[in-house]
C-alpha cells in the first residue's frame, strides 16, 4: 500500500475514532456528534476553495 | 495486489459510517432525530469529498511526474473538478428534498448521488496506487 494510501487512512480513520469510541463506551452518538456532522456537510462546499481543485490546463 | 488493496482500501472507507451506527444509536434530540440512514449517508458523504480533496491534493504535489508516467490521472483529476461540485450540489439539494420529505424514493435518491461519488473516489484510490514516476 501507498505511502499516500495510508495517510488517507489514517486521515479518516482519526476523523471516525471519536465516533467510535464512543459507540463502544456509550452506544449512542450524541446531539453534539450529530450537530458536528450535520454542520460539516452543510458547510463541505468551501473545500471546493481550495487550490486542488482548480483545473489544470496544461493535460 | 495493489489495486485489489486500493478497493478494499475504498470498501472500507465506505463501511466505516455505517459501522460507526450499526451497533449504536443516535440521540433523539439530535439533528438527525433517530435517522440512522440520513447520519450513515452524510458521513459517508463527508468522508467521500474528503478522500477526493486528498486526491486532488496528491494530484497536485505530482502533477508533473504524472503527465508523464499516468497521462490519465491528471485528466482524470481535472474531470473530478469539473464533476465533484456539481455532483455535491446535487446531494444537497437532494438532502434537502429528503430532510422535507423522508420518503424511501428521496433516501434512494440521495444515495444514489454518494454511490455515484463514492465509485468516483474507488476509481481515485486506484490511481493512488500507481507509482508516480
Amino acid at each position: 500500500m501507498s505511502p499516500q494510501l495510508i495517510i488517507l487512512l489514517l486521515q479518516e480513520i482519526s476523523q471516525l475514532a471519536p465516533g467510535l469510541i464512543l459507540q463502544f463506551q456509550k452506544g449512542n452518538v450524541s446531539e453534539e456528534q450529530q450537530k458536528a456532522l450535520f454542520d460539516a456537510v452543510e458547510n463541505l462546499s468551501n473545500i471546493f476553495n481550495g487550490p486542488e481543485w482548480k483545473k489544470s490546463t496544461d493535460v | 495486489m495493489k489495486t485489489f488493496q486500493a478497493i478494499a482500501f475504498v470498501l472500507l472507507l465506505g463501511l466505516l459510517p455505517f459501522l460507526v451506527v450499526a451497533c449504536g444509536t443516535l440521540d433523539k434530540g439530535g439533528v438527525y432525530q433517530g435517522d440512522k440512514a440520513l447520519y450513515a449517508t452524510d458521513a459517508t458523504l463527508k468522508t467521500t469529498v474528503e478522500g477526493i480533496d486528498a486526491f486532488l491534493k496528491w494530484e497536485v504535489a505530482n502533477h508533473e511526474a504524472l503527465k508523464t508516467s499516468n497521462p490519465e490521472i491528471p485528466k482524470f483529476a481535472n474531470q473530478l473538478r469539473d464533476d465533484v461540485p456539481q455532483w455535491f450540489q446535487s446531494a444537497k439539494a437532494m438532502r434537502a428534498a429528503y430532510l422535507a420529505n423522508p420518503t424511501p424514493e428521496n433516501a434512494a435518491n440521495v444515495q444514489n448521488i454518494v454511490n455515484l461519488m463514492n465509485a468516483a473516489l474507488a476509481q481515485a484510490a486506484v490511481y493512488l496506487s500507481k507509482p508516480t514516476t
